[in-house]
């Protein structure tokens, strides 16, 4: 596939404040890439640089080959969508969606063609005549779009663009994005600190983090075989569960595990619950893991002496405080000094069994 | 400039753009700062150089000889309607703005009324209170002659000082108004009945949401209107003329004369060294332009 | 809990009351000396303090005495009123959209430092200019007085407007400059067709603020004018009026002027509702 987008060792500065540092992405044509990081890691940055509100400390960004790292935000042919919808209050919502094609010196008569298109795709031909301030959250984010989508040009930046809606209006306008994008064939970029969003939406995701794309894959990679322990604590509805200790095999190593990856069939490991929470039908116990000096059986994983280890597990029925729990792994990961070493989907039967 | 991390892959070239853009930024401010600056440092500096040069070489005459030409009364009046006038400005600025700020029947006409002053011209405003406060009749001693006496308002300084106050603070007052009645409006009324149902009275109220929201705005009316207070110039010269003396009379009473223009350079200096000595103590008291974040 | 709200209401209109009076009663003279027959206004000893008879003759021989010069004195006023407004405008608009994109820390200093500098003396700044003219030979021209009192009054008025507009310009949302450059604007079309227009109630306050402070200035003007005899501007003719025992033709007619200075007052409060003078500040 074509490469939109390529940044090369972008950095960014602020005072002495390194916000990107020496960051490196490619995106598809037609790829939905969503960059997920907590906030104040730099999304925003990694946008503004992109779309060039901000200057560059140093690197370059490439859009369609061609290096468009010294030209205004205006030659540059990228839309984007701000967090707070940047919807200009002294015009009306049909004004708002004009805007970047009478800055494109387009015909008012195709402009208005253009306009009522967009508005249609997105349902908002009846608000058009009216003042930006009489809109609600929804049909705001959905003008914000509609200025965004109606020039046709190169790419896409979102940031955020769902995070001021509710949460219904939130999942519909979540779905229609991702089929608008699809079949229109555009090349998005979608900043999110919401895993929902990320999961649902994305081709790809990249993890920014410090400045740089941590991990750059499917959602479903990021889940299973997250590259660090950070990762695997950051990625999911739930942080991965981490054990360290005298494990066979693995000494000085730590295992790692989504809460959907236990079995309660098994014996390998024993934990006693903390408390026990239930949400949506599942049941998730907040356990602490046993510590022994060994263990009894070869297969069993015993956490070091000293470990403090505790886990989220999802079980069947509810627990009380007190209970204890056994549990066998489907599979797991195996980090060693907070990075991947292995997964062990494949391997983990044959080391249970032997 | 130093990127630090990834030493081993080669830096690509640095963009000074991010300087520039605020270089480029500041260069938008320039043509106000130099016509601010230009304008009033030159003329200064001009004015603090003649001073001291009398008929061609270095004295320090203008000074010494200063107090002899009314200094120490000009500046006490001065000092006195000045501070006078500004605490009063502010005490029924603060209740004019109060009262705008309630809605009530007849608001809109009494806001009206207390902005006139404003668009009246100092000069008008300070003919008007000559015609009131005469000497002999005037429209003050029509109204205390319906009670059976009169007053002679040029009779003594305190008098005459008082009626440069009053007319100071009638013509000063609604601008300080205005500003405070900006601070007022901003504060949400939600405040007060929160404040009002957690029990506090209105002094409470007044002391924990009203000063507070006004606080930074009396400080920039303190500042604006204390540098004018100082400079009082057309009111003391329609309404009394050269006497009671204040600092700017008294420096125009000696520019128009060839003899003593040297007096009007020297107390120049001086009225310029007693507005920075207050603009200094009202910055650091905290008063003056501040802004979030 | 009634009538303790009642009474409050009651103090409230007795404040508002005497307010009024204070600031109503020399407005109420101005209005009796300009309507009534001079002897019962300025040429008697106790003037009435009622309208006891009314007439326009004041009015009209303010307009039409020719040995006066009100006529063309105030419009130089108005002139000097003019420019100072524009080019404050000018100067304020550009300085302060910049200094609302430098850091607050350094644009803080700036308008300290404006306004620090606008604490000159007025006569300190008015006597050495005028030296400067004198020294200069420039000539008893009406050019020559508008202009050199509207060049100093500038200095007065300048960081105030900037004040003022850069609160405006704080107060608008950062992203929508970058949403306008991202949408295809260039620097001129984002500033003109964006931010100007979002702007424009502060921008019309500043005007207001300027334009009302500026039309009688005094200090300068009495200092150019022993140089600029003939073409002295408003508030000094009236001081010569006043000063030479012709107070009434004077008064009258600053009545009348003064209506549409009073009526711009009134707007200026409406749109002082918005906080305006406050800008950026702390709240």
């Amino acid at each position: 596939m074509k490469t939109k987008l390529k940044l090369e060792k972008i950095y960014k500065r602020y005072g002495n404040k390194t916000v990107l540092k020496a960051l490196d992405l490619e995106v598809e044509d037609g790829e939905f890439m969503v960059v997920l990081g907590p906030s104040g890691m730099g999304k925003s940055t990694l946008l503004r640089v992109i779309v060039g509100i901000e200057d560059l400390t140093a690197g370059r960004v490439i859009v369609d080959g061609k290096d468009v790292s010294n030209l205004p935000p205006n030659r540059r042919d990228i839309a984007m969508v701000f967090q707070n919808y940047a919807l200009y209050p002294n015009m009306t919502a049909y004004k708002n969606i004009a805007f970047p094609l009478r800055m494109n010196k387009m015909p008012p008569a195709k402009i208005k063609k253009k306009v009522s298109e967009i508005a249609e795709t997105l349902k908002i031909a009846d608000i058009l005549d009216r003042d930006i301030s009489l809109l609600s959250g929804g049909q705001k984010q959905r003008v914000a779009l509609a200025r965004c989508l109606v020039r046709n040009p190169k790419m896409f930046l979102l940031d955020e663009p769902l995070s001021n809606l509710d949460a219904r209006v939130r999942f519909s306008a979540r779905t229609e994005l991702k089929k608008l994008q699809k079949e229109l064939g555009y090349t998005f970029v979608y900043v999110t600190h919401d895993q929902q969003e990320a999961s649902t939406l994305a081709d790809r995701v990249a993890v920014l983090r410090n400045g740089q794309i941590d991990q750059l894959d499917d959602y479903e990679n990021l889940i299973n075989a997250p590259r660090s322990k950070w990762l695997g604590d950051f990625v999911g509805d739930f942080p991965m569960n981490f054990i360290d200790g005298n494990m066979i095999g693995i000494e000085g190593k730590e295992i790692g595990f989504r809460d959907s990856w236990i079995s309660e069939q098994g014996n390998e490991i024993s934990a006693t619950v903390e408390y026990c929470q239930v949400n949506e039908d599942i049941y998730r116990a907040y356990c602490k893991i046993d510590s022994g000096s060994e263990a009894e059986d070869d297969n069993k994983i015993v956490a070091s002496d000293d470990s403090k280890a505790k886990v989220i597990l999802r079980v069947a029925k509810r627990y009380n405080p007190g209970d204890r729990i056994q549990f066998s792994l489907e599979r797991y990961n195996v980090y060693s000094g907070g990075i991947l070493e292995s997964t062990s989907s494949s391997q983990k039967n044959s080391k249970v069994t032997s | 400039m130093d990127i630090g991390a990834n030493k081993n892959a080669p830096l690509p070239k640095m963009n000074s753009n991010a300087f520039n853009r605020n270089f480029i930024y500041f260069l938008f401010a320039v043509p106000a700062i130099a016509y601010v600056v230009g304008l009033s440092f030159y003329p200064a500096a001009n004015i603090i150089y003649d001073s001291f040069i009398v008929k061609g070489s270095f004295s320090l005459s203008n000074f010494t000889r200063l107090p002899g030409e009314n200094l120490y009364p000009s500046l006490i009046n001065t000092l006195v309607v000045s501070l006078g006038a500004l605490l009063i400005q502010l005490l029924f600025a603060l209740a004019v703005a109060m009262i705008m700020i309630k809605p009530f029947k007849g608001n809109r006409f009494f806001s009206t009324i207390v902005i006139i002053p404003f668009g009246i011209s100092t000069v008008v405003s300070a003919w008007v209170f000559s015609e009131i406060f005469s000497a002999v009749g005037g429209y003050a001693n029509s109204f205390l002659q319906i009670f059976g006496f009169t007053f002679n308002w040029h009779s003594s300084l305190t008098s005459e000082l008082g009626i440069v106050m009053f007319s100071d603070f009638w013509k000063n007052t609604p601008l300080i108004a205005l500003i405070l009645f900006g601070g007022l409006s901003s504060v949400s009324p939600s405040l007060y009945e929160a404040a009002a149902v957690d029990g506090a009275g209105p002094l409470k109220r007044f002391r924990h949401i009203t000063l507070p929201a006004i606080a930074p705005l009396m400080g920039i009316a303190l500042l604006i209107r204390g540098v004018s207070e100082f400079n009082i110039f057309a009111l003391p010269l329609v309404l009394v003329g050269y006497y009671p003396s204040f600092m700017n009379t008294l420096i125009y009473f000696n520019y128009q004369s060839v003899l003593n223009v040297g007096f009007a350079y020297s107390a120049s200096v001086i009225l310029l060294i007693i507005i920075m000595i207050y603009a200094g103590i009202v910055l650091a008291l905290g008063g003056g332009p501040k802004y979030a974040k | 809990m009634q009538s303790k709200s009642q009474l409050g209401k009651i103090l409230l209109y007795i404040a508002a009351v005497i307010l009024i009076i204070i600031f109503f009663f020399p407005i109420w003279i101005l209005i009796l000396t300009a309507f009534q027959p001079a002897d019962l206004s300025v040429y008697s000893k106790y003037p009435t303090l009622i309208l006891e008879s009314f007439t326009f003759s004041n009015i009209i021989s303010s307009f039409t005495t020719p040995s006066n010069d009100l006529v063309g004195s105030l419009v130089r006023s108005l002139e000097v009123a003019f420019i100072v407004s524009f080019l404050a405008l000018a100067l304020a608009i550009p300085a302060s959209y910049g200094l609302s994109k430098i850091t607050a820390r350094v644009s803080n200093k700036i308008i300290v430092l404006l306004f620090l500098v606008n604490m000159m003396p007025g006569l300190v700044i008015a006597i050495p200019i005028a030296a400067d003219f004198l020294r200069l030979g420039i000539s008893n021209t009406s050019p020559f007085v508008v202009f050199s009192v509207a060049f100093a009054q500038e200095l007065v008025v300048l960081p105030l407007t900037v004040f003022v507009i850069l609160g405006g310009f704080r107060s608008l949302p950062k992203d929508l400059e970058n949403q306008a450059r991202v949408d295809g604007a260039n620097f001129i079309t984002a500033f003109g067709r964006l931010l100007l227009p979002m702007n424009k109630i502060a921008i019309f306050v500043a005007f207001l603020l300027a334009w009302m402070t500026s039309w009688d200035e005094f200090t300068y003007a009495v200092i150019v004018a022993p140089i600029a005899p003939t073409y002295t501007t408003f508030p000094v003719t009236l001081q010569n009026y006043v000063s030479r025992g012709y107070p009434l033709i004077s008064a009258t007619f600053a009545l009348v002027a003064s209506i549409p200075v009073i009526a711009l007052a009134v707007i200026l409060m409406k749109y002082l509702k918005g906080g305006y003078l406050s800008g950026g500040l702390v709240g």
